[in-house]
């Protein structure tokens, strides 16, 4: 282990974290199941004999979390640091890792700026002083999609490709164009029943269709499930989007100023708009209060209102960190994913946060400090 | 110095590749002794043919191993990455037409575009405890349409033959196939996605990228492409 790394792990443990063993090589599948098929090319695959799909260590966070779902642990913070293999296109594929994740503490404000705060602290003690943060929060978009009376469907749509603005363009010109779902390749008696709003009869079709192809019960979409789709899409057909709030959502997505305009600035927008985001807005302005009150001694923390990750298992607060605002790429980057320990297998939610610093952008210069030594990278 | 060419060893694809060459005036003369893989070209010396099978000729032009091949434009495009860094797609031949298509049971009546795909794709995970899997031989034509949709939760489950059994067998929920006239995908009540054609492929005619030839061969290889590229325009 390398002066640095050691360095990062003392770090770590005075922050009170556990550092759990990680192997470089980890099951691949658990990886492919929640970051989705796109990530295969993105990292390194083998097989062990028995032919199980293995990966060189991608990441930490997923590795960190199922470690824990089988300690059983209901909350814990883990440290990490370690080298991780991805394909880059103008990057090293092999490069350094360190960082924390806080599963199951309750207190999700107190968490956020905790994670957060621990993050600039690192990149600090690897001789970065100056730092401009970048922070966004999935849950105010959604308040704002559910206060604009948007379906769900639509509210779906939008919400997972927040964080892309190219995607989130895209859907917004679908959804404002007229007839959003054709429903025209339906079988006349299907397209009645559809018509008819008869649920029952839908199902019914939809369920001999299945067994006509010979479609195992037991797996995959139901007739129930498929049945339910094709009303609500039905229900939609004709709706659209229409310009006043669709304006609205975009003046939402261009809002990006300092974070301590933040809650100001996003009151009257609501009150603008007239829609109510009260809730929301308030954890939102506690953390913000909260952030604002950590030693940002040359640190500057802006909001971006249209500022997100697009992984579905990210579900609030998340943050960017650079050394200048120019950098193009980030020194670390971190963020709220409640939503990734079920979908890892955990019967219960387990709220959870976490960052992950890219020790080998931060070009570190440790300073001395006592008892330990002066690290080179 | 000579160029080879690879022609399909076997097949409709054969006939047919051997049919437009002798259009474009190269009398191609097969192997005398039947296991041997090796042809000429009557009264030209400088080029040689290799007969190999299509997915091969794909792979050969990529690695830079021969100059000129003739083969499906689904196996080039699927066997790298980045088709257009390693091969040159000369000229399209008219022959071997089928399509690689996005299709999925036709029992799912709310599904008709990418756009549903994507909608049922995210919340697969949720009312299933795992993501919408897809069978396919064409990993790479997958993912770069899925990515191009915006779809990133699905897994590919590797079919190496009689995909559009998959969502029947229980294996794969939808498929990604190769189809000529949609009779088998029908017979197996599969519907093929409205903006679900991935590409419509035929036999090409591709020059390699990544092989190093001689001024003199390089100009025999453009002589090739020309005189097949007017033949092909001329039926």
């Amino acid at each position: 282990m390398t002066a640095l790394s050691q360095r990062i792990e003392s770090f770590l443990r005075e922050k009170k974290c556990a550092l759990p063993e990680i192997g470089l090589l980890q099951p691949a599948e658990p990886i492919l199941n929640t970051a989705g098929e796109d990530i295969r090319r993105r990292i390194f695959i083998t097989a062990d004999q028995r032919g199980r799909d293995l990966c060189l260590r991608p990441e930490f966070t997923i590795p960190v979390c199922l470690s824990h779902l089988e300690s059983g642990k209901a909350r814990k913070r883990y440290g990490y640091v370690g080298k991780v293999f991805r394909q880059r296109a103008d990057e090293p594929a092999e490069f350094l890792q360190a960082g924390i994740e806080d599963i199951g503490t309750e207190k999700k404000g107190a968490a956020d700026v905790r994670c957060l705060a621990d993050c600039i602290d690192l990149l600090r003690m690897l001789g970065r002083n100056r730092l401009s943060v970048a922070v966004g929060d999935q849950a105010i978009f959604e308040a704002v999609l559910k206060s604009l009376g948007l379906p769900k469907a639509w509210r779906e749509r939008l919400g997972r490709n927040f964080g892309d603005s190219t995607r989130l363009t895209a859907d917004l010109d679908r959804l404002s164009g007229k007839n959003n779902g054709s429903l025209d390749h339906l079988a006349p008696e299907l397209a009645r029943a559809v018509e008819a709003g008869d649920r029952e009869a839908v199902e019914k079709a939809i369920a001999r269709d299945m067994k006509k192809a010979g479609l195992p019960p037991q797996s995959g979409r139901t007739a129930e499930e498929i049945a339910a789709r094709l009303m609500e899409k039905a229900a939609l057909a004709a709706a659209h989007l229409v310009p006043e709030k669709r304006e609205v959502l975009e003046a939402f997505l261009d809002l990006d100023m300092p974070l301590k305009d933040a809650n100001r600035r996003l009151w009257s927008f609501a009150r603008r708009a007239n829609i109510p985001l009260g809730k929301a807005l308030e954890a939102f302005h506690k953390r913000a209060v909260a952030l604002e009150k950590l030693d940002l001694d040359n640190v500057s923390l802006r909001y971006r209102a249209g500022f997100g990750r697009t992984l579905d298992y990210y579900t609030g607060f998340v943050f960017e960190v650079r050394g200048g605002s120019s950098d193009a790429k980030p020194l670390a980057g971190g963020g709220r994913y409640d939503r990734l320990m079920t979908v890892l297998g955990s019967r219960q939610k387990m709220p959870a946060t976490g960052f992950a610093v890219y020790v080998d952008r931060v070009k570190p210069k440790l300073k001395e400090t006592p008892g330990t030594m002066e690290a080179r990278p | 110095m000579t160029i080879t060419i690879a022609l399909p060893s076997k097949g409709r694809l054969k006939e047919k590749a051997l049919e437009v060459f002798a259009q474009a005036g190269f009398r191609i003369e097969l192997p005398k002794d039947s296991r041997s893989y090796r042809g000429s070209v009557k009264g030209r010396p400088e080029i040689e043919i290799a007969f190999l099978s299509a997915s091969e000729i794909a792979r050969e032009l990529i690695a830079g191993k021969i100059a000129l091949g003739v083969t499906g434009e689904d196996l080039a495009r699927e066997s790298v990455a980045d088709p257009g860094t390693f091969l040159d797609f000369a000229c399209r031949l008219g022959f071997g037409g089928a399509d690689v298509v996005v299709a999925v049971p036709d029992a799912w009546a709310d599904v008709t575009t990418m756009a549903d795909l994507d909608d049922v794709a995210a919340g697969f995970r949720r009312s299933h405890h795992r993501p919408l899997r897809v069978a396919t031989k064409y990993w790479q034509l997958t993912q770069n349409w899925f990515a191009d949709h915006g779809i990133a939760l699905y897994r590919i489950a590797e079919s190496l033959g009689a995909t559009e059994g998959a969502p029947a067998a229980g294996t794969a929920d939808i498929i990604v196939d190769i189809t000529s006239t949609g009779s088998t995908l029908k017979a197996n009540h599969l519907r093929i996605l409205r903006d679900g054609i991935i590409l419509r492929s035929q036999a090409n005619l591709i020059a390699s990228k990544k092989i190093r030839l001689s001024r003199e061969d390089r100009a025999v290889l453009k002589g090739v492409c020309r005189q097949v590229a007017e033949a092909v325009a001329a039926n």
